[in-house]
């Protein structure tokens, strides 16, 4: 089977750390990187992250997303300038729309933003497992039902993609063309993939709520579980290391450091 | 609808279906500029699961762009939450507006059947379109008026053809099978006996912000009319962008509030 | 207590039915993996003839699917070439490979979405552009052949399995390929279900079509397969005649494969293989009571 779960198995500090700590990294990234739109800073929040990539040792995971995060830095080079008007340093008029320095400024800042936004939860993804992430959720107060339909839809992912593909070289073998021809007669045809996936999925769940309301699940009952996350010191430490850059980050914002537009994000 | 088991398969299926498809069609990209975005077929499971399984697709929906677009596309940002939020009314729009509002079943063999489809899926592409690039906009993520551009054409060009004929060949099958969300959540109507006129006002109103008020905010985007309503001085697009996006998002919310009364 | 009879004599099974014709898919050395390093299928290499009827049998997890998708162009090998009646395909995928070889998956649900039989069968001779009439007589054809002629207009989504099943084998056949795989294409079907679809299958054999089929019921394979191919761990571990594979008994349940009990009892009483309860009867005798 290919493979559609990024997590690593690997024992790094970062990967034994409890999930609610790095969902609270996620949203401290944010934080940081939202704050400021000055490259300087975004970019040394970007380096931060980098090397919590390469501390959690799942760097060669990540070789199928350095294309798309090229691809995202970039545009946001090329169309940040365009839309985020403003600035008094002038730097070049192309077809009669003029570019500032710091709107060029602003795009390379959000560039940096994004990437390092991306890379922060694919830190997240990489080093929990999507077990974790459930019980981190249903513990931050998600809905069971949501968190249960979550971890299913995850489970069942790999064999609905491997129905997917079966069915589209199914079709495919016998002359539905999909991969070429116009965009109306590619999209028509689609269908054909489309249906037979939905009925098998509905043929494969037919028996699922009888399945488990037998094994005596109510979904909006209290439950407890097998699985257990636990806050340790170190997560403890985290958090507030994390909160405290967080502060200082604002705080920073507000005496205007870090930024080359003060009135926007 | 969380304490029907079938409801929540229900969700699980929309969600798994979406992220699935989404996953699929990924490997034939139909591009309509190369390398920057391209139509993605599975857009049109939204509005099919929507008018099946009502409010369950409307969750799945979102959880279901979530895990194949921000998860497993490794995606996962602050972008993420307005995507959820974006998806969600995906699935919400379709059902809601049809529930209130059409007499006649969604079964596009008729002509008037077809085009009330296709009104309800320009309406939740021009939604959708509105709020992700809002929300990215408003964080400083991408910029809202190409985004919401490409937001638009993409959901609305899949859903209004392939929608469609998934309804033809599913929606007699689901109905005989007893998938439909009504056979689940007893007490709900799938098509009114009765068209209230708040319901058509609140139609109304999620039409306009979502398609007209769209396109007002991308010309404010593109610098149009801002000397009118904001004279010339302002020096950013953004925050008259903003006060005009989110005043649509208000008339949004407030039609949506009136489609929810009973 | 009920006495075993007594033998009196038997005949020899009759010589294997080895096919010398030309071949229709030639595996040259061919590699697949998911994964770096990982293989399914390792330096594996087979010539399946015109007209032959083989049986592809294995483990759960030897390779048997991903080499049956390796020869239908739906996977594509690492390493090694794929030939088709002469012609090296192992740069086409499923859609050129499609017009040759015909591939009936084991759950039909993966290929029917149409209104009603009729537009299911029909399907693929449309896309292929086929005009009307000709549609109109395939479609006849087939569905005479398979027997579904009276469910034409029915909704294929309300029928049973085994009806299913042949609508899905019948729009396959309709495009009238040179090469049929099934994967496992019996699950699921009751034996008189089975028996049905397998004699259309030989049927068609007969005409000349060149047959693979995966599967786990070893008494399909005893009675309609003339050549059996055994995988395990990606790898050929035995090819031939279907009479001289089953008959090594202790061999094949190294394999967890069990041959049917009438190979058991003939290779216990006789020494010899007789593959069908109707071949052992027709070559064995016995006392009869009171005789």
């Amino acid at each position: 089977m290919p493979q559609y779960v990024l997590y690593v198995e690997k024992n790094t500090f970062l990967h034994r750390l409890d999930p609610r700590t790095k969902v609270f990294l996620v949203v401290c990234v944010f934080i940081w990187s939202s704050v400021f739109n000055h490259p300087l800073y975004t970019g040394f929040v970007l380096l931060s992250v980098l090397s919590l990539v390469f501390l959690s040792r799942t760097f060669s995971q990540l070789k199928l997303f350095w294309f798309g995060l090229v691809s995202l830095a970039l545009m946001s080079m090329i169309l940040w300038p365009l839309f985020r008007r403003g600035g008094e340093t002038h730097l070049a008029t192309v077809f009669g729309v003029t570019f500032t320095m710091e709107s060029v400024m602003y795009g390379v800042a959000v560039a940096f933003r994004l990437v390092a936004m991306v890379l922060s939860g694919l830190v997240l993804l990489t080093t929990t497992r999507i077990e974790e992430l459930e019980l981190a959720m249903t513990r931050l107060g998600l809905p069971y039902p949501i968190a249960f339909g979550f971890s299913a839809v995850f489970r069942f992912i790999p064999t609905m993609v491997g129905d997917g593909l079966t069915i589209l070289a199914a079709q495919q073998a016998r002359g539905v063309n999909i991969a070429g021809g116009n965009i109306f007669s590619r999209l028509r045809n689609s269908a054909a993939i489309i249906v037979p996936l939905f009925i098998t999925t509905m043929r494969r769940f037919g028996d699922l709520p009888m399945a488990i309301e037998s094994r005596g699940f109510v979904p909006l009952a209290k439950r407890s579980y097998y699985l257990s996350i636990k806050m340790r010191a170190v997560d403890f430490l985290g958090v507030a290391v994390l909160a405290f850059l967080a502060a200082l980050s604002i705080y920073l914002r507000l005496n205007g450091f870090g930024v080359v537009f003060p009135d926007v994000i | 609808m969380w304490s029907h088991t079938q409801m929540i398969t229900a969700f699980i299926v929309s969600a798994g279906l979406y992220a699935a498809l989404l996953f699929v069609f990924a490997a034939l990209p139909i591009w309509i500029i190369p390398g920057v975005t391209a139509i993605r077929p599975g857009n049109a499971i939204p509005p099919f699961t929507s008018l099946l399984f009502g409010p369950a697709a409307a969750w799945g929906s979102a959880v279901g762009n979530l895990i194949g677009f921000d998860i497993l596309g490794g995606a996962l940002t602050i972008g993420s939450i307005g995507g959820f939020i974006g998806n969600f009314f995906l699935g919400l729009v379709p059902y809601k507006i049809w529930h209130r509002l059409f007499k006649e079943e969604p079964h596009c063999r008729t002509a008037s059947s077809l085009a009330k489809y296709e009104f309800v899926v320009l309406t939740h592409s021009g939604v959708v379109a509105l709020i992700i690039p809002y929300w990215t906009e408003l964080v400083g993520f991408v910029p809202f008026t190409p985004l919401a551009f490409i937001i638009f054409f993409n959901e609305l060009i899949s859903a209004a053809i392939i929608a469609p004929i998934l309804m033809v060949l599913v929606y007699p099958r689901a109905k005989k099978a007893g998938w439909l969300w009504t056979d689940v959540m007893k007490g709900y109507q799938y098509t009114p006996t009765e068209v209230k006129s708040y319901h058509r006002l609140g139609a109304a109103l999620v039409f306009f912000s979502g398609v007209i008020g769209l396109w007002i905010t991308i010309l404010v985007g593109l610098g149009l009319g801002q000397a009118l309503f904001f004279g010339p001085a302002v020096g950013f697009a953004g925050a008259s962008l903003l006060a005009v996006g989110g005043v649509f998002i208000l008339i949004f919310a407030v039609g949506m509030a009136l489609l929810a009364r009973d | 207590m009920r006495r075993i009879p007594k033998l009196v004599s038997y005949r020899p099974p009759p010589p294997p039915n080895l096919n010398a014709g030309e071949p229709a898919i030639v595996l040259e050395d061919l590699w697949f993996g998911y994964q770096k390093d990982e293989w399914v299928i390792k330096a594996l290499s087979l010539v399946v003839k015109k007209g032959e009827m083989m049986g592809l049998i294995g483990q759960n997890g030897s390779g048997k699917t991903t080499l049956a998708q390796l020869v239908a162009g739906i996977l594509r090998p690492v390493r090694g070439r794929v030939f088709v009646f002469g012609k090296d395909m192992t740069k086409y995928g499923v859609m050129i490979r499609g017009r040759d070889i015909g591939y009936i998956f084991q759950n039909p649900d993966y290929q029917i979405f149409s209104n009603t039989v009729r537009d299911e069968i029909s399907y693929g001779l449309k896309a292929a552009g086929m005009s009307e009439k000709e549609v109109e007589a395939r479609v006849k054809e087939v569905s005479e052949m398979l027997g579904v002629s009276k469910l034409l207009d029915e909704d294929p989504f309300f029928l049973t399995k085994a009806d299913r099943q042949r609508i899905a084998v019948a729009s396959i056949l309709a495009l009238n390929p040179r090469i049929i795989i099934l994967d496992e294409p019996t699950t699921g079907l009751s034996p008189g279900e089975t028996t049905a679809l397998m004699d259309t299958v030989v049927k068609l054999n007969k005409l000349g079509t060149t047959i693979i089929t995966i599967t786990h019921d070893m008494w399909v394979v005893a009675r309609y397969c003339d050549r059996v191919v055994l995988m395990a761990d990606g790898k050929i571990v035995v090819d031939g005649p279907t009479r001289t594979v089953f008959s090594d008994i202790e061999f094949l349940e190294k394999y967890d494969i069990e041959v049917p009990t009438v190979v058991k009892l003939s290779r216990k009483l006789v020494g010899e293989t007789y593959l069908t309860v109707e071949e052992f009867l027709e070559h064995v005798e016995f006392y009869k009571h009171g005789g």
